[in-house]
């Protein structure tokens, strides 16, 4: 089994406020050992990788991502491709992701119904490089909902399967997981993004359409992510298992209060990018600030934050990414949202990057007891080496040259560059 | 003095650059690095995939927890001098709103957006009283 000693290194374990001096034993796909400062690890039969004091950090884990999103401008144009084109894309957009630090993702919502599953798959056997994936269903919505983009006389494809009772959802729900998803996605609220047709304060699912769903993903043991802005939204998740909460916007103090008493079952991602770029950087698509007002998109934020400032306080785990692939929060710019974090629920720089990690690692591993996302013994060896601290600089995080190596599974994607200037930071 | 700018790389995300060519953001961030002597010289040049200005490229952005929000579009390799001097007095100032007065004249109507910071929010200050994103001039770490 190969062993590569990391030396030099100042550690982001995942979990704490500070780096430190120390080095890292890579065994086969799991970190052997960790030193601390003043501390060394035996050296033989090992590789050794001096990495000139540069940051060594857990690899970052996207918990609501749409690998198959085409950077498109509406939802609907998000699946208007032929599939062909689309398995290529979405292999592409794979690879992207682990070329930026991702070492594992949560399918979100797939485009089509099997990209998610089939990328999945060659990454898995070894075909394709990319982040550990967990494939995700189609949008599951009714008739109306957000990604129906159909008109009463006009077909028109979308991102969803569209199911209206509980036993068309049942159906949907059992064929997916025959083809072999690992997390059923719904839609039980509306968006901005489907405006006029739904807001995003609006549920369209019933109690019994919902509990079809989870009942039946649970029984079998798959997860479950449902997009849900509204108050009642949230509730139906606490209320039926649903793991994943997207977006909990309107989610009111009664509520959140609600969920901090079960908050170690339920992962809350904003997918703010999908707010604040739209509202104020996405002019050159026509959506204007003032546009962006008027779709609701602007409310959506500006709720949003809110709400997020308060689930901070209430220590429930809010995780960073999400809903990148579209035009204004293309793929590739992810990292982007650690900043998000910070400028607008007022994150410390150490506590968004424990969510990206740590928290993300817990969330992708869900009950396998598997261990990722952190620097530990015994945890799986998906590794970044940084070129400088990104506790002081998130930004960092977003420029690939940044990234000195990429390690998935004890397997170098990216081998170590080396530092522009090396530094001798080990304790001596 | 010192600062720090984001550059994209991708421009022009609707034009492909012939194969083998740097593309025009490619070239733009190649300017501002040879000028710093580098991607971490007094200047940080982050080098990202996109700044969502992709219509009108190429893009460059200031952005600074707790300032202004200033992007820009439009640019070519030859704005890297006056990019870069903006970039030192973005850092400088107290809220990233520098007037556009004070911009090198060819570059004021490059600037597409001037994004105020969301109110409420102030930079977190770590436990060590360290405001976050310093921007040191050298590599490094923590005192
Ligand atoms: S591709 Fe350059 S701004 Fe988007
Ligand atoms: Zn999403």
């Amino acid at each position: 089994m190969s062993r590569i000693l990391i030396s030099n290194v100042m550690i982001f374990e995942g979990t704490e406020k500070d780096l430190r001096p120390g080095e890292v034993l890579v065994q086969g796909n799991r970190i052997q050992a960790v030193a601390g400062p003043g501390e060394s690890l035996p050296r033989e039969g090992a590789e050794i990788l001096d990495a000139g004091g540069a940051t060594l950090m857990p690899g970052m884990v996207n918990t609501h991502c749409h690998l198959t999103y085409n950077n498109g401008t509406t939802v609907a144009e998000l699946t208007a491709l032929p599939v062909e084109e689309h398995v290529l894309l979405t292999m592409h957009n794979a690879r992207l992701a682990l070329d930026m630090g991702f070492t594992a993702a949560i399918g979100a919502a797939s485009a089509k119904p099997r990209l998610d599953i089939v990328i999945r798959n060659e990454i898995n056997a070894g075909k394709i490089p990319g982040p550990r994936l967990l494939a995700g269903s189609p949008e599951l919505t009714v008739t109306g909902g957000l990604a129906d983009d159909n008109k009463y006389d006009q077909k028109h494809p979308s991102i969803s399967i569209i199911c209206d009772t509980p036993d068309e959802f049942r159906k949907v729900v059992r064929t997916m997981i025959r083809e072999g998803v690992d997390l059923i996605k719904f839609n039980n609220s509306g968006d901005s993004f489907c405006f006029p047709r739904m807001a995003a304060y609006d549920n369209p699912m019933t109690d019994a359409e919902v509990a079809a769903i989870c009942d039946t993903a649970n029984n079998i043991g798959k997860r479950l992510a449902a997009h849900a802005h509204a108050d009642s939204s949230v509730r139906q998740c606490m209320k039926y298992g649903v793991e994943f909460i997207f977006h909990a916007t309107f989610a009111t103090d009664e509520t959140i209060e609600q969920l901090e008493k079960v908050k170690d079952r339920h992962y809350v991602s904003p997918a703010i990018a999908a707010r604040y770029n739209t509202t104020y950087e996405a002019k050159d698509w026509g959506i204007t600030t003032d546009v962006a007002e008027i779709i609701g998109n602007k409310r959506e934020l500006e709720e949003g934050i809110k709400v997020m400032r308060k689930m901070r306080a209430a220590g429930i785990k809010v995780l960073p990414f999400g809903d990148y692939g579209f035009a204004w929060l293309p793929h590739g710019t992810e990292a982007r949202d650690l900043e998000h974090f910070v400028n607008l629920f007022g994150y410390e720089p150490w506590e968004v990057l424990r969510a990206a990690t740590a928290w993300g690692g817990e969330a992708w591993a869900g009950k396998s007891g598997e261990k990722m996302g952190r620097v530990q013994p015994g945890y799986l060896a998906d590794i970044l080496l940084v070129d400088g601290n990104p506790l002081y600089d998130l930004s960092l995080l977003q420029d690939r040259h940044s990234l000195l190596a990429i390690m998935k599974d004890g397997l170098f994607h990216k081998p170590f560059q080396g530092r522009a200037t090396d530094m001798r930071v080990a304790a001596e | 003095m010192a600062g720090k700018i984001f550059v994209c790389t991708t421009c022009n995300r609707y034009a492909h650059a012939p194969p083998g060519e740097p593309t025009p953001g490619q070239k733009l961030a190649e300017a501002m690095i040879a000028i710093e002597g580098g991607r971490r010289g007094p200047v940080a040049i982050r080098t990202v995939v996109c700044l969502n200005n992709c219509p009108k490229p190429c893009a460059a952005a200031l952005r600074q927890p707790g300032k202004y929000v200033i992007r820009f579009s439009g640019l070519s390799a030859g704005d890297a001098p006056a990019l870069l001097e903006i970039a030192e007095r973005y850092a400088a100032s107290m809220d990233g709103d520098v007037p556009l007065r004070d911009f090198p004249e060819h570059l004021r109507c490059k600037v597409s957006d001037r994004i105020p910071p969301v109110r409420g929010v102030v930079p977190p200050v770590s436990e060590h009283g360290l405001v976050h994103d310093p921007v040191p001039a050298l590599p490094g770490f923590a005192p």
